[in-house]
């Protein structure tokens, strides 16, 4: 059977919904290789690729303004049409606090946006994500299989 | 990871933020590569990294 990791959704400090329930982010907690801190991430399922903050990938090894991607995809961002560029990258998966596993570190396509403005450094979704790791969303909970 | 306390994160709306273990803000910065230099600069370890967003920002529901 396959080791899980089980981590439970985080209130990001968004203003509360109408009827006063706080919103529930399904997050996991990643890094990039060589990074002494942690970011988190939120997992869309809804979402066909996965994405980041422009201003992460230097941290990446990525010079977003050099270098050149492997592809770019058209993205609505800031209420203007536009196309975000595509890299190569590698994170690490960082355990919840509850888990003392060791980091899973993986390969994934990752756009880069700027005018970032997400209370997250990372949105993960189909590609770069769901191919890699089987993960079940319920109210309360995000488990990803390793 | 721990949740940044509720009166804390008033403080620090529209502003990344690195949290330690207790739940503690230990460094704001107005962009994601500023607030990540200035931890390794303190040399801190560990601190979990998020953005508090402002009240008036509207709530995500996905990408276009």
């Amino acid at each position: 059977m396959p080791e899980c990791w089980a981590y439970a959704h985080v209130d990001l400090g968004e203003p509360h919904l109408p009827d006063g329930s706080i919103v529930g982010r399904p997050v996991v907690t990643v890094a990039p290789v060589d990074s002494a801190q942690i970011l988190l991430a939120v997992v869309d399922s809804g979402s066909p690729i996965s994405v980041a903050d422009a201003r992460l990938f230097q941290r990446l090894g990525i010079d977003t303004e050099r270098d050149k991607p492997l592809y770019d995809v058209p993205l609505t961002i800031g209420g203007g049409d536009g196309r975000i560029p595509v890299y190569a990258v590698e994170l690490i998966l960082v355990p919840p606090g509850t888990i003392a596993g060791s980091p899973v570190r993986w390969s994934l396509h990752l756009g880069a946006r700027t005018r970032w403005h997400l209370p997250f450094a990372v949105l993960f979704g189909q590609r770069g994500w769901f191919d890699r790791f089987p993960t079940t969303i319920d109210a309360t909970t995000t488990t990803v299989e390793l | 990871m721990c949740a940044v306390e509720q009166l804390v994160m008033e403080r620090y709306r529209g502003r990344w933020v690195g949290v330690d273990a207790a739940g503690r803000v230990v460094a704001d910065a107005e962009e994601l590569d500023e607030l990540l230099d200035s931890l390794d600069a303190a040399g801190i370890v560990g601190a979990t990294v998020q953005r508090i967003p402002a009240l008036d920002e509207p709530l995500f529901v996905g990408l276009r």
